[in-house]
Protein backbone atom coordinates (compact mmCIF):
# COMPACT_ATOMS: atom_id res chain seq x y z
CA UNK A 1 0.00 0.00 0.00
CA UNK A 2 1.02 3.48 -0.92
CA UNK A 3 1.01 4.82 2.44
CA UNK A 4 2.78 1.59 4.22
CA UNK A 5 5.90 2.69 1.43
CA UNK A 6 5.82 6.59 2.23
CA UNK A 7 6.03 6.31 5.56
CA UNK A 8 5.43 9.60 6.73
CA UNK A 9 1.56 9.16 6.60
CA UNK A 10 2.10 6.46 9.65
CA UNK A 11 0.79 7.55 12.75
CA UNK A 12 0.53 6.53 16.35
CA UNK A 13 -2.85 5.73 18.13
CA UNK A 14 -3.29 5.65 22.29
CA UNK A 15 -6.86 3.41 21.99
CA UNK A 16 -8.79 4.02 25.03
CA UNK A 17 -11.50 0.94 25.59
CA UNK A 18 -14.24 1.71 27.96
CA UNK A 19 -16.62 -0.46 27.24
CA UNK A 20 -18.26 -3.93 28.40
CA UNK A 21 -17.28 -7.02 26.64
CA UNK A 22 -20.95 -7.48 25.04
CA UNK A 23 -21.14 -3.70 24.05
CA UNK A 24 -20.51 -2.78 20.48
CA UNK A 25 -17.69 -0.39 21.51
CA UNK A 26 -15.44 -3.86 22.21
CA UNK A 27 -15.91 -4.91 18.91
CA UNK A 28 -15.40 -2.03 17.31
CA UNK A 29 -12.32 -0.79 19.49
CA UNK A 30 -10.65 -4.30 18.26
CA UNK A 31 -11.56 -3.86 14.68
CA UNK A 32 -10.57 -0.23 14.41
CA UNK A 33 -6.72 -1.63 16.56
CA UNK A 34 -6.91 -4.17 13.78
CA UNK A 35 -7.30 -2.10 10.84
CA UNK A 36 -4.32 0.49 12.36
CA UNK A 37 -1.78 -2.47 12.05
CA UNK A 38 -3.02 -3.93 9.07
CA UNK A 39 -2.16 -0.20 7.27
CA UNK A 40 0.47 0.11 9.26
CA UNK A 41 0.00 2.61 12.00
CA UNK A 42 0.95 1.99 15.59
CA UNK A 43 -0.63 1.09 18.72
CA UNK A 44 1.41 2.81 21.69
CA UNK A 45 -0.87 1.52 24.36
CA UNK A 46 -4.56 0.27 24.31
CA UNK A 47 -5.74 1.52 27.76
CA UNK A 48 -8.72 -0.43 29.60
CA UNK A 49 -10.88 1.52 31.70
CA UNK A 50 -14.32 1.77 32.99
CA UNK A 51 -16.61 -1.71 32.17
CA UNK A 52 -13.67 -2.54 29.74
CA UNK A 53 -11.63 -3.79 32.01
CA UNK A 54 -14.12 -6.47 31.94
CA UNK A 55 -12.00 -7.76 28.89
CA UNK A 56 -9.29 -8.61 31.21
CA UNK A 57 -10.97 -10.90 32.69
CA UNK A 58 -9.64 -14.49 31.96
CA UNK A 59 -12.59 -16.46 34.06
CA UNK A 60 -15.25 -15.12 31.92
CA UNK A 61 -16.82 -18.52 30.09
CA UNK A 62 -19.36 -17.62 27.23
CA UNK A 63 -22.12 -19.87 26.01
CA UNK A 64 -21.22 -21.97 22.73
CA UNK A 65 -21.91 -20.02 19.83
CA UNK A 66 -20.74 -16.35 21.08
CA UNK A 67 -18.21 -14.62 20.79
CA UNK A 68 -15.63 -14.17 23.71
CA UNK A 69 -14.24 -10.44 23.09
CA UNK A 70 -11.85 -10.37 25.98
CA UNK A 71 -10.05 -13.52 23.87
CA UNK A 72 -9.96 -11.96 20.88
CA UNK A 73 -8.22 -8.73 22.41
CA UNK A 74 -6.25 -10.97 24.08
CA UNK A 75 -4.84 -13.00 20.55
CA UNK A 76 -4.53 -9.22 18.82
CA UNK A 77 -2.11 -7.91 21.62
CA UNK A 78 -0.24 -10.71 22.41
CA UNK A 79 0.30 -11.37 18.48
CA UNK A 80 1.13 -7.66 17.53
CA UNK A 81 3.00 -7.59 21.12
CA UNK A 82 1.20 -4.20 21.92
CA UNK A 83 1.17 -3.05 25.49
CA UNK A 84 -2.18 -3.63 27.15
CA UNK A 85 -3.29 -1.82 30.44
CA UNK A 86 -5.77 -2.43 32.93
CA UNK A 87 -6.67 0.18 34.92
CA UNK A 88 -6.13 -0.88 38.30
CA UNK A 89 -8.66 1.09 40.35
CA UNK A 90 -11.32 0.25 37.58
CA UNK A 91 -10.34 -3.31 37.82
CA UNK A 92 -9.98 -3.73 41.38
CA UNK A 93 -13.69 -1.67 42.10
CA UNK A 94 -14.79 -4.45 39.90
CA UNK A 95 -13.32 -7.44 41.51
CA UNK A 96 -10.41 -8.47 39.05
CA UNK A 97 -6.94 -8.71 40.64
CA UNK A 98 -3.86 -10.39 39.35
CA UNK A 99 -1.49 -12.33 41.12
CA UNK A 100 0.51 -9.21 43.23
CA UNK A 101 -3.26 -7.22 43.90
CA UNK A 102 -4.49 -10.78 45.34
CA UNK A 103 -1.78 -11.19 47.41
CA UNK A 104 -2.34 -7.87 48.92
CA UNK A 105 -5.93 -9.20 49.13
CA UNK A 106 -4.50 -12.36 51.00
CA UNK A 107 -6.07 -14.44 47.78
CA UNK A 108 -4.22 -17.01 45.45
CA UNK A 109 -5.56 -16.08 42.60
CA UNK A 110 -4.84 -14.13 39.21
CA UNK A 111 -7.66 -13.19 37.72
CA UNK A 112 -6.04 -11.48 34.80
CA UNK A 113 -5.69 -12.53 31.34
CA UNK A 114 -1.70 -13.14 30.48
CA UNK A 115 -0.49 -9.84 28.10
CA UNK A 116 -2.71 -7.55 29.89
CA UNK A 117 -1.17 -5.93 32.97
CA UNK A 118 -2.74 -3.73 35.86
CA UNK A 119 -1.42 -0.41 35.94
CA UNK A 120 -2.64 3.36 36.88
CA UNK A 121 -4.58 5.93 34.70
CA UNK A 122 -0.71 7.49 34.45
CA UNK A 123 -0.48 5.15 32.02
CA UNK A 124 -2.91 6.08 29.72
CA UNK A 125 -2.26 10.14 30.19
CA UNK A 126 1.09 9.05 29.29
CA UNK A 127 0.22 7.31 26.02
CA UNK A 128 -1.96 9.63 24.94
CA UNK A 129 0.38 12.65 25.36
CA UNK A 130 2.76 10.44 23.29
CA UNK A 131 0.93 9.28 20.22
CA UNK A 132 -0.38 11.58 17.18
CA UNK A 133 -3.93 10.37 17.70
CA UNK A 134 -6.40 9.06 20.91
CA UNK A 135 -9.42 6.88 20.04
CA UNK A 136 -11.65 6.03 22.80
CA UNK A 137 -14.81 3.50 21.96
CA UNK A 138 -17.68 3.21 24.59
CA UNK B 1 -2.64 22.49 23.81
CA UNK B 2 -4.26 20.95 26.47
CA UNK B 3 -6.01 17.59 26.98
CA UNK B 4 -9.88 18.39 26.67
CA UNK B 5 -12.66 16.14 29.36
CA UNK B 6 -16.10 16.47 28.16
CA UNK B 7 -18.59 14.99 31.05
CA UNK B 8 -21.76 14.27 29.41
CA UNK B 9 -23.27 11.87 31.91
CA UNK B 10 -25.91 12.53 34.90
CA UNK B 11 -24.13 12.06 38.20
CA UNK B 12 -25.56 8.63 39.64
CA UNK B 13 -26.38 7.00 36.78
CA UNK B 14 -23.64 4.82 36.71
CA UNK B 15 -19.72 4.74 37.74
CA UNK B 16 -18.90 6.41 34.49
CA UNK B 17 -19.26 10.06 35.37
CA UNK B 18 -17.56 9.26 38.92
CA UNK B 19 -14.27 7.50 36.79
CA UNK B 20 -14.43 10.57 34.88
CA UNK B 21 -13.60 12.68 37.28
CA UNK B 22 -11.10 10.11 38.32
CA UNK B 23 -9.18 10.46 34.96
CA UNK B 24 -9.35 14.23 35.38
CA UNK B 25 -7.89 14.40 38.53
CA UNK B 26 -5.34 11.90 37.35
CA UNK B 27 -4.41 14.19 33.84
CA UNK B 28 -3.76 17.05 36.54
CA UNK B 29 -1.77 15.35 38.62
CA UNK B 30 0.41 14.92 35.90
CA UNK B 31 0.67 18.58 35.25
CA UNK B 32 -1.36 18.32 32.15
CA UNK B 33 -3.38 21.26 32.80
CA UNK B 34 -6.67 19.72 31.28
CA UNK B 35 -9.69 21.53 30.24
CA UNK B 36 -13.01 20.21 31.55
CA UNK B 37 -16.40 20.60 29.49
CA UNK B 38 -19.59 20.11 30.55
CA UNK B 39 -22.69 19.91 28.13
CA UNK B 40 -26.32 17.87 27.83
CA UNK B 41 -27.24 15.61 31.18
CA UNK B 42 -23.41 16.68 32.55
CA UNK B 43 -24.60 19.80 33.36
CA UNK B 44 -26.55 18.04 36.09
CA UNK B 45 -23.03 17.17 37.57
CA UNK B 46 -22.44 20.53 38.86
CA UNK B 47 -26.06 20.70 40.66
CA UNK B 48 -25.24 20.13 44.30
CA UNK B 49 -26.56 17.53 45.24
CA UNK B 50 -27.77 15.66 48.63
CA UNK B 51 -25.42 12.63 49.66
CA UNK B 52 -26.81 9.62 48.01
CA UNK B 53 -26.58 6.21 50.24
CA UNK B 54 -23.22 4.37 49.65
CA UNK B 55 -21.47 6.64 47.11
CA UNK B 56 -19.05 9.19 47.71
CA UNK B 57 -20.82 12.73 46.63
CA UNK B 58 -19.47 13.41 42.92
CA UNK B 59 -20.13 16.99 42.96
CA UNK B 60 -18.51 18.09 46.25
CA UNK B 61 -15.18 16.43 44.45
CA UNK B 62 -16.13 18.62 41.52
CA UNK B 63 -15.94 21.44 43.68
CA UNK B 64 -12.11 20.30 44.70
CA UNK B 65 -11.15 20.32 40.81
CA UNK B 66 -9.62 23.63 41.27
CA UNK B 67 -7.52 22.64 44.68
CA UNK B 68 -6.49 19.90 42.35
CA UNK B 69 -5.38 22.13 39.70
CA UNK B 70 -7.94 21.92 37.34
CA UNK B 71 -8.40 25.92 35.99
CA UNK B 72 -10.46 25.57 33.09
CA UNK B 73 -13.68 24.20 33.71
CA UNK B 74 -16.81 25.56 30.81
CA UNK B 75 -20.33 24.54 30.72
CA UNK B 76 -22.24 24.47 27.80
CA UNK B 77 -25.03 27.51 27.69
CA UNK B 78 -27.56 25.28 25.27
CA UNK B 79 -27.46 22.50 27.80
CA UNK B 80 -28.26 24.62 30.70
CA UNK B 81 -31.10 26.21 29.07
CA UNK B 82 -32.11 22.68 27.93
CA UNK B 83 -32.71 21.29 31.22
CA UNK B 84 -33.84 25.50 32.60
CA UNK B 85 -30.78 25.36 34.98
CA UNK B 86 -29.18 28.60 35.75
CA UNK B 87 -25.68 29.37 36.09
CA UNK B 88 -25.99 30.82 39.24
CA UNK B 89 -27.18 27.09 40.27
CA UNK B 90 -24.11 25.15 39.32
CA UNK B 91 -20.92 24.56 41.91
CA UNK B 92 -18.26 24.86 40.64
CA UNK B 93 -19.94 27.64 37.96
CA UNK B 94 -17.28 27.44 35.50
CA UNK B 95 -17.47 29.71 31.83
CA UNK B 96 -20.28 29.69 29.93
CA UNK B 97 -19.63 29.00 25.99
CA UNK B 98 -21.99 28.73 22.91
CA UNK B 99 -22.43 25.61 20.60
CA UNK B 100 -19.84 26.88 18.68
CA UNK B 101 -17.38 28.09 20.62
CA UNK B 102 -18.01 24.16 21.88
CA UNK B 103 -16.41 22.95 18.37
CA UNK B 104 -13.58 25.03 18.31
CA UNK B 105 -12.43 24.01 21.46
CA UNK B 106 -12.84 20.17 20.63
CA UNK B 107 -10.69 21.19 17.68
CA UNK B 108 -7.72 22.82 19.41
CA UNK B 109 -7.71 20.72 21.93
CA UNK B 110 -4.55 18.19 22.52
CA UNK B 111 -6.68 14.97 22.72
CA UNK B 112 -10.27 14.62 24.12
CA UNK B 113 -11.60 12.25 26.04
CA UNK B 114 -15.40 11.51 26.66
CA UNK B 115 -17.09 10.09 29.84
Amino acid sequence: MASQEAGFFMASFSICIKAAPQASGAAHGLEFAKACIAQGHSIVRVFFYGDGVYLGLKTQALPQGEICWGKLWQNFLVDHKIDAVVCIAAAVRRGIVDAAEARRQNLDIDLLREGFVLSGLGQWIAANSTADHTMSFG
Amino acid sequence: MSPLFIFTETPNNNTQAREGVEALLACAAFDQKPTVMFIDQGILQLIPQADQIGSKNLNKMLQALEIYGVESIIVCANSLARFGVKLAELKPQGKLITLSERASIIQHAAWVACF
